[in-house]
């Protein structure tokens, strides 16, 4: 059964439209996150589905149950922000027993404890109950907010942006203390980002948002490896797809219609130069820490990535050859021609 | 064009000593990037060859003349600050123009300094324009405009990019390298983020707790980290370093990791405790593998994947292709390109010498049949 469905769902504001005619079905116990530059309707998106915005069209099911005039408190859903919003005045354990204290819980003293304890343990925040909500660094502080949204075992999750406040290294701590949380309660979460990392990090399934419209959902795998569209196919990878006019290369070898043919960086083989079958590429810069290449290609820049800690110095010439197997091609208007 | 050297040089503040015995040669025309996190005295640094901080002791030559003691205004040189600090009320032409007419330059100078320098900055267009109005990079093409005009022996910046968002800084840092690659000034620039880093300079001088640590080219900071610190502050993610069960002798040729012999190359020193670091992508999945271990985590990345391994040693961060996955829960056995282990001194965490430090790899570990020799 599908835990969250929206039917053709339209948003607008004014003359903006946004959200546009969306569909999404979001499994019990899955993992999606909507991936979007901003602007896309990521967090409006997110909203319809907690009942802070109402849609102009189409239908919301939680739980398989017609939500859409469902109030948000009765959605029985959690939404943690990205600006985390603890108690200043209390400690990490107060802060987690809030939401139970509400009277219509009506929980026991004894349920409520062992209730945060739990959660402080899946957390690691054990040591940390005590300690007042401001004396907590910025991960800890996410740590409790998502803590908070947890103790109410809501039937659903809503992330927006939950990390980005957090600096790099954090990040990455709380993104695998995410995904391993998790496997661990199978709870249903919708996360909302407009970084890529997160998206193919986290995500069971990505859904691309671009001005109100889903262009591509599917697994990581499959938006990364297999793009719909030519803004599919840019919106993930890091270095980005190279694009490639089809002037580039022999018409004869192309998809009829092809405008534009793409290719990973990783996909690109690098040879001593004059190797057989080769082009013979000038070194335009090159990154360690990236472990990037830029070879220009008559005035086209490529970029290869390159696991090797060879010393590559601009204007030297090596071989490359773009594998026909990993070549994408596009048409004008950016829909993909099936190779 | 001008070179700056910095001797002994030493920075308190009270009890706090922000500098301590640096010493750094910046040539002519080179991009030095000063690197490391906050308080690590990058900027006070940065402050001293600029004339705003006074070094407690050591001294600052450039060009060969002592101006230690000489004012900020006496040195010849442009500062270019974080918070861009144009006169919004006043054209981007004026703004350009304020530092010219401060210096009594004349007025066909200024004009012609101002047109190029914003022909070479893409601003022409907006010159007329009120700064109060422009967006985040106009105004710091603007800034560096006027640190341009005045045609300064060099350049400081400090985190000039620091308030623009992550692509459009991406954006940025190539227009300042093609600008320096035009201009060829001396340039100093400070900043935390290793990408800015690592992407624009020439040499790039490691700083932490008022040391530098290591001062060489990006790519030696990235494959040989002077020290455990430049390995884990370099490197997304960064450099893994196992513990050795043993110390190890000056000619050794394998170390020992929990129990089993890796293959090293040829160990010049010695250490009573020492460290294996290596990079995330020069680990192999290996069954044979000296290294056992269980994947927590399974982070794909689309071009490649990490993969975060609890061994007996501690985790273990290993990048693998995009297709050679493998899921959380699985038990995995590592093992490790020997000519890209490198050994440190667990006590002083300084890299210990080692022959074979060159070598050849054949490939560029994508596909197959790529042989780059």
């Amino acid at each position: 059964m599908s835990e969250i469905r929206l039917e053709q769902v339209t948003k607008r504001f004014g003359d903006i439209v946004a959200v546009d005619q969306v569909s999404i079905d979001v499994k019990e116990g899955e993992f999606v996150v909507l991936l979007g530059p901003s602007g896309a309707g990521k967090t409006t998106t997110l909203r319809l589905i907690a009942g802070l915005e109402r849609p102009d069209e189409g239908e919301i099911f939680i739980d398989g149950a017609a939500a859409t005039q469902t109030h948000p408190a009765d959605r029985d859903v959690a939404f943690i922000f990205q600006q985390y919003s603890l108690y200043p005045h209390l400690t990490v354990f107060d802060n987690l027993a809030f939401p139970l204290r509400s009277p219509r819980r009506r929980l026991s003293k004894a349920d409520v404890t062992a209730r945060v304890h739990e959660v402080a343990q899946l957390l690691h925040m054990e040591s940390k109950l005590r300690n007042m909500a401001t004396h907590l660094s910025g991960g800890e502080m996410q740590r409790v907010a998502i803590g908070r949204a947890l103790v109410r075992q809501p039937k659903v999750f809503l992330m927006d942006e939950p990390l980005s406040s957090l600096d790099a290294k954090l990040r990455e701590e709380l993104r695998i203390e995410l995904k391993r949380l998790h496997r661990t309660i199978g709870a249903t979460i919708v996360y909302v980002t407009h970084d890529q990392v997160e998206a193919t990090t986290l995500a069971d399934r990505i859904g691309i948002l671009e001005h109100g419209r889903i262009v591509q959902m599917g697994t990581p795998r499959e938006v990364y490896g297999n793009p719909a569209s030519l803004s599919a196919a840019q919106r993930l990878g890091s270095p980005p797809i190279n694009l490639l006019p089809a002037a580039l290369f022999d018409s004869a070898a192309l998809p009829q219609g092809t405008s534009t043919v793409a290719i990973r960086p990783e996909d690109i083989v690098l040879h001593a130069p004059d190797a057989r079958d080769v082009l013979n590429l000038r070194v335009l810069e090159y990154s360690p820490l990236r472990h990037l290449l830029i070879l220009d290609r008559e005035g086209t820049a490529i970029v290869a990535t390159t696991m090797t800690e060879r010393n590559f110095v601009p204007g030297q010439t090596v071989g490359a050859s773009l594998p026909p197997r990993s070549l994408l091609y596009f048409r004008s208007d950016g829909r993909r021609i099936p190779a | 064009m001008s070179t700056i050297v910095l001797s002994n040089l030493h920075k308190r503040f009270g009890d706090f000593t922000a500098v301590r015995n640096t010493n750094l040669t910046v040539s002519t025309g080179r991009f030095v990037v000063l690197l490391g996190p906050s308080g690590c005295g990058k900027t006070t640094t940065l402050r001293m060859i600029a004339g705003l901080e006074l070094p407690t002791s050591g001294q600052i030559h450039i060009d060969g003349e002592d101006v230690t003691a000489l004012r900020a205004r006496q040195r010849d040189i442009a500062f270019v600050f974080q918070m861009f600090a144009l006169y919004p009320h006043m054209s981007v032409r004026n703004n350009l123009a304020f530092p010219l007419k401060n210096e009594g330059v004349s007025r066909r100078e200024i004009a012609t300094r101002v047109e190029s320098a914003a022909r070479l900055l893409r601003i022409e267009t907006i010159l007329e324009r009120k700064t109060g109005g422009l967006s985040g990079g106009d105004r710091q093409r603007v800034a560096l405009g006027r640190a341009i005009v005045r045609h300064p022996k060099a350049f400081l910046m400090d985190e000039p990019l620091g308030t623009l968002d992550a692509d459009f800084r991406e954006l940025m840092c190539l227009e300042l390298r093609k600008l320096h690659n035009a201009l060829n000034a001396t340039t100093v620039y400070v900043t935390h983020d290793q990408s800015e880093a690592m992407a624009m300079a020439d040499d790039v001088v490691v700083m932490n707790q008022g040391e530098v640590l290591q001062s060489a080219s990006p790519h030696e900071i990235y494959h040989f980290p002077a020290t455990v610190f430049v390995g884990n502050f370099i490197g997304s993610p960064p450099m893994n370093f196992l513990p050795i069960d043993t110390g190890v002798e000056a000619g050794a040729e394998q170390v020992w990791l929990g129990g089993t012999p890796v293959p090293v190359p040829r160990n010049e020193a010695s250490a009573a405790k020492a460290l294996l670091g290596i990079r995330p992508e020069h680990i192999l999945l290996d069954e044979q593998g000296a290294l056992r271990g269980r994947v927590i985590a399974d982070e794909y990345l689309g071009s490649h994947q990490v993969l975060v391994v609890d061994t007996s040693l501690g985790m273990v961060r290993v990048r693998v292709g995009k297709d050679e996955g493998r899921v959380a829960g699985s038990q995995v056995g590592l093992s490790f390109r020997k000519e890209r282990t490198l050994l440190y001194d667990a006590a002083s965490g300084k890299l210990l010498p080692a022959s074979e430090r060159q070598m050849v790899v054949n490939g560029n570990g994508n596909g197959t049949g790529g042989a780059y020799v």
